[in-house]
């Protein structure tokens, strides 16, 4: 027994420190060019977000992608694309007619995914400048962006943003409408 | 003693090695308890799921091994009473291991993987269809400027069980000049066929422009036959103008006995539901056809898509176009999507013509101080079959509305939908209704619960924020996803 459980907390503990890194990859973009790991990281953090064309909550979470790279201009989000090379096209143009500042990669053949074990889009990885994997979700609904923009302020260092309402005196009993506290 | 004190040792020397950060291990375990309504003996059990990918330096390690006991498939004939044992399935679905050192990769185990647009090859899992057609084997890739692929691989032959089938092949491609790329690909099939092998050779050629505002992409693709002057090609071309604000291209398709006797490939159909030219015959047999799009953003917020195409077969029997038209609008927190799409097959040799519209919606609103997604559809079947009772042909048609709504109250995720199918309305109270409730809550960072009460008719469905293919099905489930 005592042999067991010692064991079973030796493998705990190997686990906690296997280190959480984003796995090494090379996968092209939409101009067939190769785009690696390390060509993304060292100017901040990234946002790597896997999608497919028949996802309407991949598409839902874009703009909001978007947003967060127009406000802060050394975050890089790099939509990897899950679609099959016959529906590749239809992706493309979806994306082209947005306009939105992101890399675009494509995963037809889910080298990158099947080492991250992303099954069902959409999936996010949050990456510091060194490729650690810092947050990950699966799934967007409207408001998740605001646990994106923590996540990334505080690889910055930066305090959470505090509520618009709460700075115009709206908030009752110190809570923000948008979620969380007052004074944050 | 000692053992346990080497075991401590070598894991204490991972987990040094793991806090150089060069060792990563990341899984997904899905675990799952199914209470199914249905009279069936197995008709409450568990599903799991547990799938690793360990990584040190360039090398890759994964495995997967799913227990489905028993297994549903999405095929809607698959939902009976009574199972037979033999649907019962566990065991290893995937396991590979890998080298990648700069441009180059060695991979052994099972491999996914496309030559070109997968005209001539690709191994994959159908997610719509639930089936596999992944091929094990060997694979050496050199990726640069030049990229080489090889591969050699088996797979069970459909045809016998416990035997296999051969696919080995190679494909390059090449920047010759700036906006030019040229590719070309080799790929050999052995296939058992009765008591002996059929071999069939496949050679293909690629180019890809890009200049500008301008794409194009063009792949030629010819079949041999060993011993048959049956043999078969392939022709698919794409363009695409992306200028600023509107965007136009077009697809063209023709081919002429090139479906494969194992589906080892992934012929684009051109057109915009990925719709095959009939439901009697494989895609690639005998098709010719065209699509054509556009798309137009407006008044900043606004982007109109329209998409139309049609394809023929060789005698002009067999006959089908497909056309779509969708609206979509975004400001701030409000988004709404409006389209309709049409598609129409006819098969003059059968007498048999079948035509599919829907209208449908997505509305995305802030409501109650939450967020609200309202989708539905409208779909109206008609058909025309042959009642053999009266040994006439008679047009028939049935309708399937859907409606799903969606709010997120705060951590926990809850969906409502309703489905229904019917006749006419006079049907009304006799036709089939699926209604569920599906609520996800994450109970720890990276595990996510997943409550699931009511029926669904299953297919590509998009429930608190996520899509995946689901089996129709029809009682409780209920789900616990582990992401490590």
């Amino acid at each position: 027994m005592k042999t067991w459980i010692c064991l079973i907390l030796m493998t705990i503990l190997a686990g906690f420190v296997f280190a959480d890194a984003m796995p090494d990859f090379r996968l092209p973009d939409e101009t067939g060019k190769n785009v690696s790991l390390s060509d993304l990281l060292g100017k901040g953090p990234v946002i790597l977000d896997f999608w497919a064309d028949y996802c309407q909550p991949c598409k839902q979470a874009m703009p909001y992608l978007n947003d967060l790279k127009l406000k802060y201009d050394s975050l890089t989000v790099v939509l990897v694309s899950l679609d099959a090379p016959k529906t590749q096209a239809k992706a493309k143009v979806y994306l082209k007619g947005k306009d939105f500042r992101f890399v675009t990669l494509f995963d037809a053949d889910k080298t990158l995914a099947k080492k991250l074990n992303v099954v069902n889009p959409p999936h996010t990885f949050i990456l510091d400048k060194s490729g650690e994997i810092v947050f990950s979700h699966l799934g967007f609904q409207p408001g998740m962006e605001k646990e994106y923009e923590k996540q990334i302020r505080k690889l910055w260092g930066l305090q959470e943003e505090e509520c618009p309402a709460c700075q115009e005196g709206k908030c009752g009993q110190g809570l923000c409408p948008e979620g969380g506290k007052c004074g944050n | 003693m000692r053992k346990l004190i080497l075991l401590a040792a070598l894991l204490l020397a991972i987990a040094a090695l793991g806090a150089q950060n060069t060792l990563s291990l990341n899984g997904l375990n899905e675990a799952q308890y199914v209470y199914r309504t249905a009279q069936d003996s197995l008709n409450s059990y568990f599903r799991d799921s547990f799938g690793f990918n360990l990584g040190y330096k360039g090398f890759s390690f994964g495995m997967k091994f799913i227990a489905e006991l028993p297994k549903y498939t999405i095929s809607q004939s698959e939902l009976l009473d009574e199972l037979a044992s033999e649907r019962l399935s566990l065991g290893w679905k995937e396991l590979y291991a890998s080298y990648a050192k700069d441009a180059y990769l060695i991979h052994a185990g099972t491999i996914e993987e496309t030559f070109g647009s997968g005209i001539v090859f690709r191994s994959y899992r159908d997610l719509e269809l639930d089936e596999d057609y992944r091929v094990t084997g060997f694979k050496f890739a050199y990726d640069d400027k030049l990229r080489i692929k090889a591969l050699y691989s088996g797979f069970p032959s459909s045809a016998a069980v416990g035997k296999y089938d051969l696919a080995y092949g190679a494909d390059a491609e090449y920047p010759v000049l700036e906006p030019l790329t040229l590719g070309a690909s080799a790929l050999a099939l052995q296939t058992l066929i009765g008591s002996s092998y059929k071999k069939d050779d496949i050679f293909a050629g690629r180019a890809k422009l890009r200049k500008g505002v301008l794409e194009i992409n063009a792949e030629y693709a010819a079949r041999d036959k060993n011993k048959s002057s049956d043999n078969g090609t392939a022709v698919y071309a794409n363009a695409l103008v992306a200028l600023d604000a509107v965007q136009f291209g077009g697809a063209y398709k023709n081919y002429d006995d090139f479906a494969y006797y194992d589906h080892l490939q992934d012929l684009p159909l051109a057109n915009y539901h990925n719709e095959t030219l009939a439901d009697s015959q494989p895609s690639g047999l005998d098709e010719e056809g065209f699509q054509g799009w556009a798309t137009f953003g407006f008044l900043e917020d606004f982007s109109l898509n329209l998409d139309y195409a049609e394809a023929w077969d060789s005698n002009k029997d067999l006959k089908m176009n497909d056309a779509h038209a969708g609206l979509d609008w975004a400001k701030n927190d409000l988004t709404a999507t409006i389209s309709y799409n049409h598609v129409e097959k006819v098969d003059d040799g059968t007498s048999h013509w079948q035509k599919e519209t829907y209208p449908s919606f997505n509305l995305g609103f802030p409501a109650w101080g939450k967020n609200v997604a309202l989708s539905g559809e409208f779909k109206t079947v008609e058909k025309t079959v042959l009642d053999t009772d009266l040994n006439q042909y008679q047009d028939i048609s049935h309708y399937e509305p859907k409606l799903q709504a969606e709010m997120a109250l705060g951590k926990l995720g809850l969906s409502l939908g309703a489905q229904s199918w019917w006749k006419d309305l006079s049907n009304f109270a006799d036709s089939r209704y699926w209604a569920n409730l599906e609520a996800t809550y994450p109970v720890l960072a990276g595990t996510d619960l997943i409550f699931f009460a009511g029926s669904e008719a299953g297919g590509k469905v998009c429930r608190n924020g996520v899509c995946r293919y689901v089996a129709p099905f029809s009682g409780l489930r209920l789900e616990l996803n582990t992401r490590f």
